[in-house]
């Protein structure tokens, strides 16, 4: 779209102007501000007197946006409204540089759409015909409406200006919200935003910028956007390089220009990454409200709001228990949700290292947090979750609990502590489908809130609660909106690996906000974060029926294909399926690639006949129905892929990984596959079993960690859980004769989980 | 240290196969070998028209809307395109169309290019005698002394200006233009529309052809060079004068050929501007 471009005096000079709607700019500046709302008088830095004998002149009636938004704010030299025509394009081409510099040299005057017209002097002369007589698109009803138009204009403004609050939005998200919030203000929201642009409480700017010089990003980011994949493998937006690098204000995506018909320029780009939200380009209008934290005396966290009784810092272990005591927690979890209140609940104080980052974030609020994230981008960390967490460490959390241990319920009293002294709280997850399984829980924990539950096609797109569950990709509507931002399978796909999303959890957080990152399988960049002390992290190693995790038995068998090939099974594999079988458990079968999952399910029916097999995978259209039977025993054996790593508790369960040792398998996807086994209280001890042809670190990690875990979950264990416990870790390392861990890593273990609880 | 991975990333890089993620599925793959951008998967998933059934609108079967009376009345010589829209092709172009992925464009444009030299040697054959085909055949007849069927000009269904706004680009011209640069043949707006109408897509046969009536006219700005121009392209061709001019009419959907039909009558009108008769062929992306 186009904007208008004006200058406008005031005392510290002249400055420039973006207008969605003159008359409203008009009006703003000839009379007393529009009826000014009560938030906005004090921020008025132009009082209309000061235009006094000052002239306000329209520039141009429609020039792209994008340009328009960079020129906006500027200064402008004093005598610039005496000079020519000629001299003042320089100006404003000099102004322009970096947008120019792929437009076409002779198509840029008439983009720029100057209008050469004479200055206007005073503002008496406002009133004359030069506003009214122009052929103007923007300017259409010259007879300026009367004061109830004004009047109503303010409320809209008003109306805009809170519903916007903590959003961050493209024009078409925008009206989309009017129409099903505020319908009286879609016919003329031009005007209402351009009143609240004026009164500096919402900011407009194109969706997609091009990067500054000056933030030394240039070589930074093409590279980056790979960021947190293997080299060498994906290259996600190829054209991006060499070329001054456009990005997206919603997303932080780079986008490549291209000519555009909308507003003309020639380098109008559009991102690609976050086009299933609606379509971000240079020359679309992206609103940005004004951040929660703007609303006074609810600084959070810390900051004793009367009446909220004694934060957590200050309370006796007791006190704090006994708040906790209400959410029924397991001792394990009951000491990591402590931890995490008491973390939520202090001033970030001195003793936590990492801090000359943080007096930024909480004097600047909502821009320089953006600023930090684009900072901490270009500062050749990377563009992902650790590389913000390495930037402000002090600010964030570290739930790492293991599968099955109930991390749910340990997010309630971190809720509970946020929602009591006011605080917005967000759970955001990377799927959809823990959304739809999260919200009915929340309701029944929080029965006073409405939490609204946010995901993509859902109907109440638009609806705020204090507490807010969405998937990770709403986030991109929200900009300095939540004082607690829970992050909830940190290391699930989509989350992981997208620097968009990462992106996205930065920006939505409200200045002085707290995150929470949950997983059972943190990043390796955030355990060394947490090995070295800059994030605070607290460890939940034990499930909530106080078992240890079953160890993964690592099996040297033939590879799958080869079988398949073969058309028979290797017999310590069937033999282990009996065996399973007998004792009434369903057995997952993990394989890596999908086109192996049917014929080996094939196989199985060949070989068990009687006893129902399926598979599936991320391309079978029935898998819910599926895995609803395998979970009600109609089904005894699954063959799956990766698409059931997470999120599938399945009572009595056995897990085989065949082909563990394929790349597809990280060290996190083991863990999380064996998570699938042993998840009841009724048969806590799973037997998991990962086969492949040879042993890989990411086998030998996965069974690390696991028992690493186990040993820290000692003291939580049942007694009989606990005798059990020696045996089994014996029996599965009978069979490996190989060295498992490296001598010296039981105690960095130990020192790790004594060191997380320091403060 | 560090140099020494720099230098092992360099050589992996050397020796490892490109591999770029795929427009419609976003698997790293060899992309590019039967189409741009698209892997070897989802390229093997466009249904290409291979050979039309109907010699009029270039269905793959049977097309009882050519037998219409009326449709021997429609102002355009024939339409091709170049696939069968189903579920996969309306995916595609939606995402091309709505979604921002103008990266489509490339193979879109590709998979046009190749219908055109099909039509191309389609049309440079002998005509049957009988048949629908008799009202071109005649001028086609006079023309067969110069050997091959060419285009003269490429040229697209314009967009509303609100559409074009909304969008930011027409789809029609960015395959238009892209088609035109790998056939070197010149191409430029002819057509304008003046009326902004619905989508069709939500409409019935009566109601789109209602709808379209005197929704186009000329381009308001038609340089009077450009008409020299075909003069210019009549003369080259044949000098005696009634060589018709042919324009190709590109679009991405080709439904009941109501828009089709309307930009060729409109384009007809330019025979009086240069005196010679003018025959607009359409070809269309997908064939519903």
């Amino acid at each position: 779209m186009k904007a208008a471009l004006y200058a406008a005096g005031s005392e510290n000079g002249l400055r420039l102007y973006l207008s969605l709607d003159l008359r409203v700019d008009r009006v703003w500046w000839e009379s007393e501000a529009v009826v000014p709302s009560p938030g906005s008088a004090n921020r008025m830095k132009h009082g209309p007197e000061s235009l006094q004998g000052q002239g306000v002149e329209i520039l141009s009636l429609g020039m792209p946006l994008q340009w328009a938004s960079r020129l906006s704010g500027k200064s402008l030299p004093p005598a610039f409204l005496d000079w020519h025509a000629a001299a003042r394009e320089r100006w404003i081409r000099g102004a322009l540089k970096g947008e120019l510099n792929r437009e076409k040299p002779d198509s840029v005057s008439s983009l720029i759409g100057f209008a050469t017209q004479q200055r206007v002097q005073g503002s008496g002369a406002l009133h004359g015909e030069r506003w009214g007589s122009r052929p103007d698109e923007f300017d259409a009803e010259s007879p300026l409406p009367g004061p109830r138009w004004k009047l109503r204009l303010s409320e809209h403004a008003d109306t805009l200006v809170r519903l916007m609050e903590g959003r961050s939005l493209l024009s078409g998200e925008m009206i989309s919200m009017l129409q099903e919030l505020a319908p009286e203000l879609e016919a003329d929201w031009r005007s209402a935003v351009q009143l609240a642009y004026l009164q500096q409480r919402i900011k407009l700017g194109g969706a997609v910028a091009k990067e500054r010089k000056s933030s030394g990003a240039k070589a930074g980011f093409p590279a980056e956007d790979r960021g947190g994949r293997p080299a060498g493998k994906i290259r996600i937006r190829p054209a991006g390089r060499g070329l001054p690098a456009h990005r997206c204000m919603r997303c932080g995506s780079a986008a490549v220009g291209g000519p555009c018909a909308a507003c003309g320029s020639a380098d109008c780009a559009r991102c690609e990454a976050c086009r299933a939200l609606g379509r971000s380009r240079s020359c679309g209008l992206l609103l940005q409200g004004p951040p929660r934290a703007d609303r006074g005396g609810r600084g959070l966290p810390g900051a004793a709001r009367p009446g909220s009784g004694p934060t957590a810092a200050s309370l006796p272990q007791a006190a704090l228990r006994a708040r906790l005591a209400r959410w029924k927690l397991s001792p394990a979890q009951a000491a990591a949700a402590e931890l995490a209140v008491r973390f939520l609940e202090t001033e970030p104080g001195p003793a936590r290292p990492g801090r000359a980052g943080r007096e930024l974030r909480r004097g600047g609020g909502f821009f320089a947090a953006r600023a930090e994230a684009a900072a901490a981008a270009s500062g050749g960390r990377r563009p992902d979750t650790s590389g913000y967490a390495a930037s402000d460490p002090a600010s964030r959390f570290l739930l790492w609990a293991v599968t099955g241990a109930g991390k749910t319920e340990m997010l309630f009293p971190l809720i509970e502590s946020v929602r009591r002294r006011g605080g917005q709280v967000l759970v955001a997850t990377p799927r959809r489908d823990v959304v739809l399984e999260l919200a009915p829980r929340l309701r029944t924990a929080f029965p006073d809130e409405a939490p609204a539950a946010l995901y993509g096609g859902c109907e109440e797109r638009w609806r705020r609660g204090g507490i807010t569950l969405a998937t990770t990709h709403q986030l991109m509507r929200f900009a300095g909106a939540f004082d607690l931002v829970v992050i909830d399978e940190l290391d699930a796909f989509p989350f992981h690996g997208d620097p968009m999303l990462a992106y996205a959890a930065e920006k939505c957080r409200a200045a002085g906000g707290r995150t929470v990152y949950l997983s059972a399988t943190p990043p390796r960049s955030l355990q060394a974060l947490v090995r070295n002390g800059r994030l605070a992290c607290a460890k939940v190693p034990v499930r909530y029926h106080r078992y240890p995790l079953p160890v993964p038995e690592l099996l040297r068998i033939p590879s799958l294909p080869d079988c398949l090939r073969r058309g028979r099974l290797p017999d310590p594999l069937l033999k282990r399926w009996r065996h399973s079988l007998e004792r009434g458990a369903q057995i997952f079968i993990f394989v890596p690639k999908i086109v192996h999952a049917e014929p080996l399910a094939a196989l199985l029916r060949r070989i068990f006949p009687g006893i129902p097999v399926g598979a599936t995978s991320s391309q079978d259209e029935e898998r819910s129905g599926k895995v609803l039977s395998f979970r009600s025993a109609d089904v005894r054996i699954l063959v799956t892929t990766t698409i059931l790593e997470r999120g599938v508790t399945v009572p009595r369960s056995d897990v085989y990984v065949w082909g563990a040792d394929s790349g597809l398998f990280d060290e996190a996807s083991l863990v999380q596959m064996a998570g699938r086994a042993g998840r009841s209280g009724d048969d806590p001890r799973g037997r998991v079993v990962f086969a492949a042809p040879q042993k890989t670190r990411a086998q030998a990690g996965a069974r690390r960690q696991i028992r690493r875990m186990n040993r820290l979950a000692a003291p939580f264990l049942l007694p009989e859980a606990r005798k059990g416990f020696g045996r089994a870790a014996q029996a599965a390392r009978l069979p490996i004769k190989t060295k498992i861990s490296p001598p010296g890593s039981p105690r960095s273990a130990e020192a790790e989980s004594s060191r997380t609880p320091e403060r | 240290m560090s140099r020494d991975k720099k230098i092992f990333a360099a050589l992996r890089r050397l020796l490892s196969p490109r591999l770029e993620s795929c427009l419609v599925c976003g698997r790293s793959a060899r992309v590019g070998a039967s189409l741009p951008l698209l892997c070897e998967y989802c390229a093997a998933k466009v249904p290409r028209i291979v050979e039309p059934r109907c010699p009029i609108c270039g269905r793959a079967h049977g097309c009882p809307d050519c037998l219409r009376p009326e449709a021997l009345l429609r102002a355009f010589v024939l339409n091709r395109s170049a696939v069968l829209y189903d579920t996969v092709m309306r995916e595609w172009i939606a995402e091309y169309k709505y979604g921002a992925r103008e990266g489509f464009a490339e193979p879109f444009s590709i998979l046009l290019e190749q219908t055109y030299q099909r039509m191309r040697r389609e049309l440079s054959k002998p005509f049957p005698q009988s048949g629908p085909f008799a009202s071109p055949l005649s001028v086609f007849d006079s023309s067969r002394r110069s050997s091959v069927w060419n285009a003269d000009w490429i040229t697209w269904v314009p967009l509303s200006a609100e559409r074009l706004e909304e969008r930011g680009f027409n789809q029609a011209e960015r395959l238009g233009r892209l088609l035109a640069g790998r056939l070197r043949l010149p191409a430029g707006e002819l057509l304008a529309r003046t009326v902004h109408t619905g989508k069709q897509s939500f409409k019935t046969r009566a109601e789109r052809l209602r709808n379209l009536e005197g929704a186009f006219c000329l381009a308001p700005n038609l340089d009077p060079r450009f008409f020299k121009q075909w003069d210019s392209i009549g003369n080259r061709k044949d000098p005696q004068g009634s060589f018709p001019i042919r324009i190709l009419l590109i679009d991405d959907i080709y439904t009941t050929g109501t828009t089709a039909a309307v930009c060729a009558s409109v384009l007809k009108t330019l025979e009086t501007g240069f005196k010679r008769p003018v025959l607009v062929y359409s070809l269309t992306l997908a064939r519903s």
